[in-house]
């Protein structure tokens, strides 16, 4: 058996290959002389961002203080008293606890109103706390309780719709209420439908198609027919605009929206807690 | 004669395979990526692997203007120089986006071969039924024939409603 191996055929039926080799290479190597060598996203790294900012033109180019209004606990009515013949039924309480009180007699069941400092039979009202509130008559203080001797049920906050309240014309609304929304997207295309206005050609806002009435968005001031123009000072001019506000808002302590309502331009103002 | 073509033909056929197999495929990649920028698109993958013949993608966030848009779990890139093919496998929609379009795609193919080149071809499968067409380079169309159930249609009505029934299959084209 012949077992020699004729290395200079091999080798001649190989040099156009290692050639074709050398050559891609060399094609190769100059071509990723042209190709960028990493990459860095330019969007990514921009901090776009949907703070709010207010600005007082009159007394120069200062911030604005948002004033931050209390939230105001409304407690509904349980029934006990240590004092004798005395029910409470509601606390309004604010929280440096200033607020009234409505009480009743047990007897007649006529109710009166006090305020801090108000007498109601030569009991003077003193303090006023979330589930009680303290009296004085003869340099000794009386301890009235909301709820029931048992504690059969806890206090009730009572709330202006869900967790929304409209104080001047500033709307407060919690932040569980946003990631309730934020988490559950479908949740909000059920209560909103809205479709883009286009402009020659391009988007300048969004239109509410379809907003039923115990939608949390009409709660939030908005209407059937308002057209969404911008959301704190940055316009909605596309799809990806929108997206970008619904990607932040769970970030967002403050928000104005902008709405066209009818040929005039409505601002909606939320503070989220 | 025959024997000398073949033998060219047989160089040419290697010369390809070596030009796709020394392309620096994750610098054209980067190209790719500063391309897709000014479309305001940015990738972000965790892994990106040069494999000789393809360049695969693993664990790939897709962004338009910042928004993450959808996470894949692997994209392959493969090209012969006559036919290049792009495998998308698991697509999950961003959760704003599920009422648009499924919220789960489970595999899309892209292809385009050098023998019909000013088309490039679409399929794409997902839980509710499959869809496939083409993307013709000349008239600047996207046609998409959707065998879908009517749960789908009922699902994702706010791009459904725009479906042409075509038969067997719904139609959707868009003019770009």
């Amino acid at each position: 058996m012949n077992t020699n191996i004729d290395f200079n055929n091999v080798l001649k039926k190989l040099i156009p290959f290692i050639g074709i080799v050398l050559f891609s290479m060399l094609l190769n190597t100059i071509l990723f002389f042209f190709l960028p060598k990493s990459y860095f996203s330019k969007t990514m790294s921009e901090n776009r961002t949907i703070d709010y900012k207010k600005y007082k033109i009159r007394e120069g180019f200062e911030e604005k203080k948002i004033v931050k209004k209390k939230l105001k606990k409304h407690i509904v009515k349980k029934e006990y008293a240590l004092i004798s013949n005395i029910l409470l039924n509601m606390i309004y309480q604010e929280e440096n606890q200033n607020g009234w009180i409505v009480i009743a007699e047990k007897s007649s069941r006529k109710t009166t109103i006090l305020g801090i400092n108000e007498l109601y039979k030569n009991y003077k009202l003193l303090k006023i706390f979330e589930n009680h509130v303290i009296f004085e008559k003869n340099n000794r203080e009386y301890k009235l309780l909301l709820n029931s001797e048992k504690q059969k049920t806890p206090y009730i906050v009572e709330k202006t719709g869900v967790s929304i309240e409209k104080i001047d014309d500033q709307y407060q609304l919690k932040r569980d209420l946003i990631n309730e929304y934020t988490q559950n997207s479908s949740k909000i295309w059920k209560e909103i439908s809205i479709k883009e206005t286009v402009t020659n050609g391009s988007i300048n806002g969004f239109k509410i198609t379809r907003i039923p009435q115990k939608s949390v968005f009409k709660k939030l001031g908005l209407r059937q027919g308002d057209i969404i123009k911008s959301v704190n000072n940055v316009k909605l001019k596309s799809y990806a605009d929108a997206f970008n506000i619904y990607k932040k808002i769970s970030k967002v302590k403050n928000m104005k929206f902008v709405v066209l309502r009818g040929n005039q331009e409505v601002e909606l103002e939320y503070e989220i807690k | 004669m025959i024997k000398v073509i073949l033998k060219y033909i047989l160089y040419m056929i290697f010369f390809c395979y070596m030009l796709v197999v020394f392309l620096p495929k994750i610098n054209l990649y980067y190209l790719a990526l500063n391309k897709l920028e000014s479309y305001k698109i940015s990738l972000i993958s965790q892994k990106v692997n040069d494999n000789y013949l393809s360049l695969d993608l693993e664990d790939l966030s897709i962004n338009y203007d910042n928004i993450n848009v959808s996470k894949v779990k692997r994209v392959s890139i493969s090209t012969y120089l006559y036919n290049t093919s792009i495998n998308i496998k698991d697509i999950k929609a961003d959760d704003m986006l599920k009422n648009f379009i499924p919220e789960s795609i489970q595999e899309v193919e892209i292809f385009h071969t050098v023998l019909d080149p000013l088309k490039i071809k679409l399929k794409a499968s997902f839980k509710k039924g499959r869809a496939f067409g083409e993307v013709d380079l000349v008239n600047n169309t996207i046609v998409l024939n959707f065998d879908v159930t009517n749960t789908f249609m009922h699902q994702y009505k706010s791009i459904t409603r725009q479906f042409k029934k075509n038969g067997k299959y719904y139609t959707y084209e868009y003019k770009y």
